[in-house]
């Protein structure tokens, strides 16, 4: 073949896929309008059905049978934003043994298994909503999923399902989880609460591993479950600084005259991460006995410690912000500089920095 | 007289060169149409997590790490107040704003104080990159998550710089002072950080904002411009975006984060020293030097490219002001590759050195010389008969056509995937755009970009002014 004639093959090749590309592109399109228009049609009958339930004779049957009329990824997204703004939880419960046996719905569980992710993600949002003791095996597994998509979504079937084992693995587990993956376990901890605390309890021991022991403290702070911040506090002076940190934190969430005398003494902590932490944590117990030691603190010569020991007189009330102002005249350069910083703030910018 | 013999062999010589140049946009052109086939598996794999209402919902949780946002400024004392008000109110729990004032000429410093009760604080964090001198430190009364600094002229990557110093929060986000962010972006742009691998850098998908409807600092309305050197970039965009930069997800990472929108890890931005003051295209030449530190330093940190945050910018609407912005990109684009010249095809480098650098040297960088001799060759070798006419006709519309090809195939892709533009009319004006593009506006950006070089080797380290109409409330055309 000469030049000539594979560039008129390439030519021609180009025009019908050019052809066809633009052809598809009305063709989808239209379909997308009409498919769209029909959806819609079937979303107001579902609507219709879900008020007849909800608001009307309580019956639920008419809106099972609307749901089984939508494509199955259609429902699930309506049952899904239903679950999580509309339905109260005994609601909620009688949903989910309605639509459990559905055809869509099971076709939508069969889905864990499935090579494409997209089909596991869409299991693990359905055991969210219909999940149960039988399918432990199951979430436990898309918890574990390599796509954390999936176990991000798995997670919300958790409570569901665990149980006082599942949940001792979950926290053994949690400190090696992704930071989004843990913080979303630790919150839905927090439907377990009676049963967690016992299982974390175990764990918070001084020959733990310290990696361990900091995720396990956070979430002990997290839940502010008080046995388990005891425990926790009891662990201030252990050698690893991050847990003394991990500790300090989690005692600002545990308003407790113990709390404070245990935060005094870690401001003065070799490591000024363990003394920031301490010194923030006074100021979300948010009692006027932390303004004297926090008076102190400011003077730390960490512009962290300084900042947060600011910060933290700043939340104390009139009373804090009074020492503060005190602050500003201090002869100590750096202590007047980080008083004026702080104290030029705002009520509402100050609950900002506060708050984060 | 000239021999018959010289002719025959000019004739040839003609015939082989163009041969050649044929070759390079066929072998050009295909590694595009591969790119393209590479970035389907991807586009599909963020449209699946982006589409997932219930996960966005989990995503938007305090579980996401806490952000700067650097806003460099100069000059912007029109839409400022607007532009901190919508980077204050994007949809993320643990932001702060850091707008650096490049000492600006007018009253961009005062109607800030004005506006968000400014108070001057001491300038109370490390300087961790050595910038021009900073006149003063200020914090806002009404929100805690504003520092403004104002500083002495020092240009574009001198403002990021003070602001990456001034920074509290492991990662940051560098945003053109006029670019239009829309408000769940950072939450989108945050979610590699999130759900992935260790990531050293995301960049997030640019969109023309000509013609659309503009209210508050958000665009509310998407629209494709009716005017052809807007409507032809959009398709342009759309082309780099959703499928170019998309495929370099696969093929070893993007060589471009976009300095209009574009969040790095701070740490990793620090030890390389930040932005390189002097560079006219600062964000590629960031990119590239944190490729060759990762790479250097045996980090396994990715740097992606994901296509549903979006921002919005306005793009030149003037021949003379594209010009300036294509010469300018262009003559970056040859720093930049001549700087890091040691990483070519140098295996330490792995698919940057190998495939990435190559790809933006021969591809890029050489494209227009070689676009623009195949085009002189054709016509030359047509006029003394040393190709004939079908070939030289052929030619041109293959080469034309290719690139045709590859706008339309961009257009299907937006249309099947994010499909911003929701309007018919929308659509067939993206499908027009697709056509004329490769009709006059790729060619008149082949010549830009050739003034590059000639610029780049007299030394010329100018931007060249940048006039914009602004997108004060702006009502669609």
């Amino acid at each position: 073949m000469n030049p000539t004639a594979i560039l008129g093959v390439a030519a021609i090749a180009q025009a019908v896929f050019l052809a066809g590309l633009i052809a598809f592109l009305l063709f989808r399109r239209r379909r997308t309008v009409v498919r769209s228009e029909r959806l819609a049609v079937l979303l107001v009958e579902s609507q219709v059905a879900l008020k007849g339930w909800i608001a009307g004779d309580g019956v639920i049957e008419p809106f099972i049978r609307s749901l089984r009329e939508l494509p199955a990824e259609s429902a699930l997204d309506l049952a899904s934003q239903l679950a999580a703004s509309v339905l109260t939880s005994d609601a909620r419960e009688a949903f989910a043994s309605a639509v459990r046996d559905e055809p869509w719905m099971r076709d939508i569980l069969g889905r864990a298994t499935s090579r494409a992710w997209w089909h596991r993600r869409e299991a693990a949002r359905a055991l969210a909503l219909v999940g149960g003791p039988a399918d432990r095996i199951v979430v436990e597994r898309l918890l574990g999923d390599g796509q954390p998509a999936v176990a991000v979504l798995a997670i919300s079937a958790f409570p569901r399902v665990a149980d006082a084992q599942m949940i001792g693995r979950a926290l053994d587990r949690l400190p090696n989880l992704p930071s989004v993956i843990r913080k979303f376990l630790i919150a839905s901890f927090q439907q377990l609460r009676t049963a967690v605390e016992p299982e974390l309890m175990l764990r918070l021991t001084p020959d733990a591993e310290p990696y361990a022991l900091r995720r396990w403290i956070e979430l002990a702070g997290a839940l502010r479950l008080n046995g388990a911040l005891d425990a926790a506090a009891a662990l201030d002076s252990h050698h690893d600084p991050r847990v003394r940190r991990a500790v300090a934190r989690a005692l600002g969430r545990r308003p407790h005259p113990d709390s404070l005398a245990a935060l005094r003494a870690l401001c003065g902590d070799p490591d000024p991460g363990v003394r920031a932490a301490a010194a923030r944590a006074m100021g979300q117990l948010g009692s006027v006995v932390a303004l004297a030691p926090l008076s102190r603190v400011v003077h730390d010569p960490s512009w962290n410690v300084r900042y947060e020991a600011c910060l933290a007189l700043g939340s104390l009330g009139e009373r804090g912000r009074a020492a503060l102002g005190q602050l500003r005249a201090d002869p100590d350069r750096y202590v007047a500089d980080m008083a004026r910083l702080i104290s030029g703030l705002g009520d509402g910018a100050l609950l900002e920095l506060v708050a984060e | 007289m000239i021999p018959a013999e010289w002719i025959q062999v000019v004739r040839e010589g003609l015939a082989t060169a163009d041969r050649i140049a044929l070759l390079y946009f066929l072998a050009l052109n295909s590694f595009y149409a591969f790119l393209l086939i590479v970035s389907i598996p991807e586009l599909w794999r963020h449209w699946q997590v982006s589409e997932d209402e219930v996960l966005q919902r989990l995503l938007a949780s305090d579980a996401l790490p806490p952000v700067s946002i650097l806003v460099p400024a100069y000059n912007e004392e029109v839409t400022i107040a607007a532009s901190v008000l919508s980077f204050l109110s994007l949809k993320y729990p643990r932001l702060e704003v850091i707008l650096v004032n490049d000492g600006s000429r007018d009253r961009t410093v005062e109607v800030l104080i004005k506006e968000f009760d400014l108070y001057q604080v001491p300038p109370a964090y490390p300087r961790t990159i050595a910038t021009k001198p900073v006149r003063a430190v200020y914090r806002s009364r009404m929100h805690s998550r504003l520092i403004v600094i104002d500083k002495d002229n020092g240009g574009k990557a001198d403002s990021l710089n003070a602001a990456l110093s001034a920074a509290r929060h492991p990662f940051v986000l560098a945003v053109d002072a006029d670019t239009l962010i829309e408000s769940d972006a950072l939450l989108r742009l945050a979610r590699p950080f999130v759900l992935g691998k260790h990531v050293a850098a995301v960049g997030g998908t640019i969109r023309v904002a000509n013609s659309c409807r503009v209210e508050m600092g958000r665009v509310v309305d998407a629209r494709v411009s009716s005017q052809w050197l807007a409507g032809c970039q959009v398709v342009e965009y759309l082309r780099a975006f959703l499928f170019g930069r998309l495929a370099w997800n696969r093929l070893g990472g993007n060589l471009v984060i976009s300095g209009a929108f574009g969040l790095f890890r701070r740490k990793y931005m620090v030890d390389i020293g930040g932005y390189l003051t002097g560079n006219v295209t600062e964000d590629m030449d960031l990119a590239v030097r944190l490729h060759r530190y990762l790479k250097e330093r045996n980090i396994n940190a990715q740097m992606p490219f994901i296509p549903d945050p979006v921002a919005w910018t306005e793009v030149p609407s003037s021949v003379a002001v594209l010009g300036r912005q294509r010469e300018r990109w262009h003559r970056g684009l040859i720093g930049t590759m001549i700087s890091h010249r040691r990483m070519l095809l140098n295996p330490r480098y792995g698919a940057t050195g190998m495939i990435a650098m190559p790809y933006f040297v021969f591809g890029e960088l050489l494209a227009p010389v070689v676009e623009v001799t195949g085009y002189f060759l054709t016509i030359v070798g047509f006029l003394i008969g040393a190709i004939s006419w079908q070939f030289g006709l052929l030619f041109l519309s293959v080469a034309v056509g290719y690139g045709t090809l590859l706008s339309v195939w961009a257009v299907v892709l937006e249309e099947v995937s994010f499909r911003k533009y929701r309007r018919r009319s929308d659509t067939l004006r993206l499908l027009a755009f697709a056509f004329i593009e490769g009709l006059g506006f790729r060619q008149m950006t082949v010549w830009f970009r050739l003034q590059a070089f000639w610029k780049y080797f007299r030394g010329v380290e100018s931007w060249g002014a940048m006039t914009r109409q602004g997108f004060a409330n702006k009502k669609p055309e």
